[in-house]
């Protein structure tokens, strides 16, 4: 299983990286973490003729993280060093809670956050997570930069609003309400197995302990993550509650078009979508300092 | 495999069917071959025209012939079947050059289940045969169907066993270097028959045997699935002949799922009565068994032993088995841990499971109530003879180790905490150490069950022994190297064990498999080491003028018993026997060496029991182990580590079957796996730590007492787990007889109880 | 910038502590250059998908696939492999540890699960306890061993590496 001949080029600027994307258009592929695409080219399911090599550029390798105002990573920051880095789990915890059940160590030594973002597997848990804390990513192509907002980046299965000629560069989280409460959750056959589901979920509440507001995004349950519409409407101003969070479960299955695979059948999704629906709001209600009535 | 180089060594990758069935028109590599850095590619049209098929080591009565050759030559019957052999400066030019070549396929019609073959006008694989029933077996013990008619309770299921693969973390591999100036072949390959693979090389490419030397390196795993003869085997000498240079192929991983045989897939109909006090009366079985496209080396030997080990450790008077073996479009069926035996024992443990349910007993009592006591023993089954076994206080041990009546007690807290907590067992027996020749012959199988061990002292009194069995992780060389530090009275560090070289080590009877390393080949050794000893002892004697009977050996030193002062070395007594045959007695020859068979006259049955204990999430059905413990009786113990680990080992693969891996193919017989993403190999994760304890009941009849371990933990544990699982989806009448046992067939089990209202578990809200 | 076409491109690295230089293919995989190349066997290729873990080696100090990295990455790189591991022939406590504890069968798995140990114990004070140690492991797949003569070695030259006096392990 070893790749067909392409050739390759690592430049150090991102100017340079888009200049060989104008020339070589869909003939070319982009490396960031690998992860996902060298098993692709190792078994030869894609034979880019341009293999462009981003992790010279050093500025895709920066995470802002403004005091005020979100946080900017930039495409090639690696899985690893989000998960380790301090401020990140303080600010983006969905994300660090996220990112630590990417495979394992080894892949996410080298898996970068924009890659997964761009590779956009159905399957996937940061796509799930951009949906949830309202991301946009930063895109630079032939004409200049220009932002997609996550709710308009995810197209398809592997489908994303980056076209071939152009490069993500960053993706950026807008500054988080304090007190929030969080959790992202997944089933998968193996440990460190592509998930069969997974549920970010993110909830805000008042100071009289009621919900302002609840957000999902599920991954594994169809072409792209699918995040839940409608959610504050049902939750907006009630204590958090078993039967609460059941509905809001019947909602997420009701709502969902899982698909069946070799690992897992439609229905088999839409239950444990529902399931972890409930188990990841309770464990956000508890995060957020709140208390789950029976 | 991949360590190896030869100079001037050229690498070979193959081009292989993408259809399940399907004429070859032809096929033109003209373009591969006009490739920079190509050297050559050979089809099956360079092969001559009488080009023998690939042989088989077993040949039951009445099986039919399923010709397959080194490269396809005008059809071709599952995907994966080797086409063309192409050989390049390197691997990935190789892959480029494969992409160059172009076949005119003429598909047919695909077969992609044995049911689906059996139907009427189904398509057939092999055109002369009326069906696609490759062989019939049958075996009967005393009356079956009366047994039926008056029994109290009568279960049955029907078992569906899925495909899978031994799955070795290394793939396979073959190094081929054809002197051509000496019309010698040196063939290195990953494979645990490397004298039958010589035997066969010579009947296929016409070179004598003594012209082919069949080398085995250190094999990164094998159980069972490197104990075949492949097609590329063939291919990579054919290769290096026509290139004049050493060519290596590695099998990669995607290559694997099709290429290297398939394990374990049938369907089986079984039937068991018992009397309502719990005695097992009958047992009956059909079986269908799912060889894939060919009989590949061992037949379906796998399917036969399935067949005749349905009665297990039970002392069951009647019995029937109606067997066939089917070929399908898929991958040949071949040797996996355990062969047929973790399939007869899923079966028989579940039917018990069921009589118990039936009769509202508890399983262990059941079992307890039919097992073979000891003064039945030497036992005849449906075919074997099982020679000895303390089943019972194997039972007793294994339930209080496992703490059962501990489990079944807090199991009805659980219950009643809406927790579905199960405890599973299942007693296996299990064939090893084969076997003796003339039974082997008398089945079909084209080998003697003998070994020989060759052990020569060397002129420094250091020992080196020689056997024609490999090394592939499983340890027995230490094993080996025990028995004979142990019978020379010489350090373990004094000895070296060279295995796996036809040119340097004896012929093995069958081969490394069947657990009978440590036993027919420690046997062996433990013969020739004997003779050696006897001979040091004589030229000691002679050395130290005292009798042979006065002398002990004691860390390569012999002296005199009562007298430690007046000793000689080994070293001493080689250098007499090579260097100074002066010193020797009268009329004996120089050298110091020997060569002994073992025969074994009969085979070994070592046994154990597995009780596994898991709690199932009742919204998710993910499964989680909660203990497993794991009590067997293999006689002696030469290396405890060892055993243990192959226990571990086995209990782990036991485990796969049991809940994560299949070869699934869809209705056109294409295969749905083809990487790690869909083929699930378990991790550490999910893997318990099992509670290992032993009886210890030496063999009666091998020498040292060892019966055989290798494949023991495989064969009982599919069955613990799923009654474990079984038991904890009690609340909901479930009844598994599919493997393996998905989260998603959990739930759906779960659901459909509840839908027909057969659940006695009150649903839970979500948590 | 102008993109090579298929040829050879220099890389220079640190492999074990030695400098090494070389002409290598762009898509010549990184474990392809250590075991052919560079003639460091001890990385082995199970899988060439990222899933088996056997061709594991630490790159800059964090474990890797090398089945997932192309050698002309690694151009500046620090690579270790299974075979800088132990010193002049002797084994290092970790490899100790494995020998003791039978936390090998074949050995096809066990260079990639010495470098993801040995990461692990670098960077995990005190002994690993066994959950989590396991999840640390849940990257390396193993076929022969059931997995728990592996955890008990690790967690063994955790212990020793607490008794002796701290020293980097490998």
């Amino acid at each position: 299983m070893k790749p067909a001949p392409f050739a390759y080029c690592d430049p150090t600027t991102v100017d340079e990286a888009v200049a060989v994307l104008a020339d070589a258009g869909d003939e070319a592929k982009l490396l960031a973490g690998g992860q996902s695409l060298m098993p692709l080219l190792n078994l030869r399911i894609v034979r880019p003729s341009v293999l462009v090599d981003l992790n010279r550029i050093e500025q895709l390798s920066e995470i802002d993280a403004r005091e005020i105002g979100g946080i900017r990573i930039g495409a090639t920051v690696r899985q690893r060093t989000l998960e380790l880095d301090a401020t990140m789990r303080e600010r983006l915890p969905l994300l660090v809670e996220a990112v630590r059940l990417v495979a394992h160590v080894p892949i996410r030594t080298r898996g970068t956050v924009g890659g997964s973002v761009a590779h956009a597997d159905p399957a996937a848990e940061i796509p799930a997570v951009t949906l949830v804390l309202g991301a946009t990513m930063h895109v630079v192509g032939p004409t200049g930069p220009r932002m997609i907002p996550a709710t308009e980046f995810y197209l398809g299965p592997f489908t994303t609003g980056v076209d071939p000629s152009d490069l993500l560069v960053a993706v950026e989280f807008p500054p988080q309400p304090p007190g929030a409460g969080w959790a992202f959750l997944e089933i998968a056959r193996l440990h460190g197995a592509f998930a069969l589901v997974g549920v970010a979920a993110l909830i805000h509440a008042g100071a009289d302990g009621t919900l302002e507001d609840a957000r999902l995004a599920l991954c594994g349950v169809g072409g792209t993550p699918v995040e839940i519409e409608g959610l504050d409407e049902l939750v907006r101003g009630q204590r958090p509650s078993a039967s609460l969070i059941e509905q809001v479960a019947r909602r997420v299955r009701e709502t969902i078009e899982p698909f069946t695979d070799t690992q897992a059948g439609a229905g088999y999704r839409r239950e444990v979508a529902g399931v972890l629906t409930a188990r990841a709001l309770h464990l956000a209600a508890l995060r957020a300092g709140l208390e789950v009535a029976a | 495999m991949g360590d190896l180089t030869r100079p001037r060594m050229l690498h070979a990758v193959f081009l292989r069917s993408p259809y399940p069935h399907a004429l070859v028109r032809g096929v033109d590599a003209s373009r591969a071959t006009a490739m920079s850095g190509v050297h050559a590619v050979l089809t099956g049209a360079d092969l001559p025209a009488d080009f023998p098929a690939q042989p088989l080591n077993h040949l039951f009565h009445g099986q039919r012939e399923t010709p397959y050759y080194a490269l396809a030559r005008d059809r071709v019957r599952y995907v994966g079947e080797p086409v063309a052999i192409v050989v390049a400066d390197s691997p990935y030019v190789a892959e480029d050059a494969r992409e160059e070549i172009e076949v005119d396929w003429d598909p047919l019609p695909a077969v992609a289940s044995a049911e689906v073959a059996l139907e009427d006008g189904a398509s057939r694989l092999y055109d002369d045969w009326p069906d696609n029933v490759a062989a019939t077996f049958e075996a009967d013990m005393g009356d079956v169907d009366t047994a039926l008619a008056e029994a109290d309770v009568v279960v049955s299921a029907r078992f569906d066993l899925q495909r899978l693969f031994a799955c070795p973390l290394e793939g396979r591999g073959v190094l081929a270097e054809w002197d051509l100036f000496r019309d010698e072949l040196t063939l290195w390959t990953s494979s645990q028959i490397p004298h039958i693979a010589r035997d066969f090389l010579s009947w296929v490419l016409g070179l004598p045997e003594p012209r082919i030397r069949v080398i085995v390196p250190r094999v990164g795993g094998a159980f069972g699935s490197k104990f075949h003869f492949y097609p590329e085997e063939v291919a990579v000498p054919l290769a290096s002949r026509a290139t004049g240079r050493p060519v290596r192929w590695l099998e990669d991983r995607a290559e694997s799922f099709l290429a290297t045989v398939h394990a374990r897939e049938q369907i089986i109909e079984a039937t068991m009565a018992a009397r309502s006090d719990g005695t097992v009366t009958a047992v009956s079985g059909e079986i269908l068994g799912d060889m894939g496209a060919a009989l590949h080396t061992v037949s379906y030997g796998p399917v036969w032993l399935t067949s005749v080990m349905l009665t297990n450790v039970y002392a069951i008077p009647n019995a029937r088995v109606r067997t066939r073996a089917v070929v399908t479009n898929k991958t040949p069926l071949g040797s996996y841990r355990g062969w047929g035996q973790p399939q007869a024992n899923f079966v028989v443990e579940r039917l018990i499971d069921q009589v118990a349910r039936r009769l509202d007993a508890d399983p262990t009592e059941i079992r307890r109530r039919n097992l073979i006591p000891p003064d039945r023993f030497p036992y005849k089954g449906l075919h074997h003879v099982f020679d000895n076994g303390e089943y019972e206080a194997c039972l007793d041990r294994g339930l209080e180790l496992a703490d059962y009546t501990g489990w079944r007690e807090r199991q009805h807290r659980f219950r009643a905490d809406g927790r579905l907590v199960g405890v599973g067992l299942s007693f296996y027996v299990e064939n090893t150490a084969l076997g003796p020749s003339r039974l082997l012959n008398a089945g079909g199988v084209l080998s003697g069950g003998y070994d020989i061990g060759h052990v020569r002292m060397e002129t420094n009194g250091e020992v080196t022994v020689f056997t024609g069995l490999c090394e592939m992780g499983q340890g027995f060389t230490n094993g080996l190297a025990q028995l004979a530090a142990d019978e020379l009275g010489v350090d373990l560090a004094q000895v070296t064990v060279v295995t796996g070289d036809t040119q340097t080590c004896p012929m093995t009877g069958y081969g490394t498999g069947a657990s009978r390393s440590a036993a027919v080949g420690g046997a062996a050794v433990m013969k020739a080491a004997g003779t050696v000893r006897r001979k040091v002892l004589e030229i000691a004697s002679h050395m130290l003028e005292a009798a042979a009977g006065d002398l002990e050996i004691n860390a390569g030193v012999i002296s005199i018993a009562g007298s430690p002062d007046r000793y000689v070395t080994m070293a001493d007594v080689g250098r007499a026997a090579y260097l100074r045959p002066a010193d020797l007695p009268d009329g004996m020859d120089p050298g110091l060496e020997a060569i002994e068979v073992f025969d074994p006259p009969q085979m070994a049955w070592p046994y154990g029991i597995n009780v596994a204990v898991v709690e199932v999430d009742r919204e998710t059905g993910e499964v989680t182990f909660l203990d497993y413990v794991y009590v067997h009786d293999t006689g002696t113990q030469l290396n405890p580590l060892i055993v243990e680990g192959q226990i571990h080992g086995g209990i782990a693969q036991g485990i796969g079957m049991a809940l994560y891996e299949e070869l699934s193919y869809d209705e056109d017989a294409q295969p749905r796996v083809g990487t790690f993403l869909d083929y699930l190999l378990p991790t550490a994760l999910e893997i318990p730590r099992p509670r290992v304890d032993h009886l210890v009941t030496p063999s009666p009849i091998i020498p040292g007492g060892m019966k055989g371990v290798g494949e023991a933990g495989a064969i009982g544990s599919p069955a613990a787990v799923t009654a474990a699982i079984e038991d904890a989806l009690r609340p909901f009448g479930a009844t598994i007889t599919r493997l393996p046992v998905t989260p998603q067939a959990i739930l759906e089990l779960i659901a459909s109880a509840e839908r027909t209202g057969t659940s006695t578990l009150v649903p839970q809200a979500a948590r | 910038m102008t993109v090579t076409p298929v040829d050879a491109r220099p890389v220079r690295m640190l492999v074990n502590g030695d400098e090494v230089e070389a002409q290598v293919e762009s898509r010549r995989l990184l474990a392809d250059f250590l075991r052919e190349d560079l003639e460091l066997c001890g990385t082995h290729l199970g899988c060439e998908h990222g899933v088996c873990g056997a061709c594991t080696i630490l790159l800059d100090g964090e474990p890797a696939r090398s089945c997932l990295l192309l050698a002309v990455q690694c151009d500046g790189a620090e690579i270790q492999t299974v075979e800088g591991l132990g010193r002049d022939g002797v084994l290092a406590p970790l490899q100790e540890a494995f020998r003791e504890h039978h936390a090998l069968q074949c050995g096809f798995c066990t260079p990639g699960f010495l470098m993801t140990a040995s990461y692990v114990l670098s960077t995990t004070p005190g002994v690993p306890e066994e959950r989590e140690l396991r999840e640390a492991l849940a990257g390396n797949l193993c076929r022969c061993t059931g997995y728990h003569n592996i955890v008990d070695a690790v967690q063994d030259a955790a212990r020793r590496r607490q008794q002796t006096s701290p020293q980097k392990e490998g």
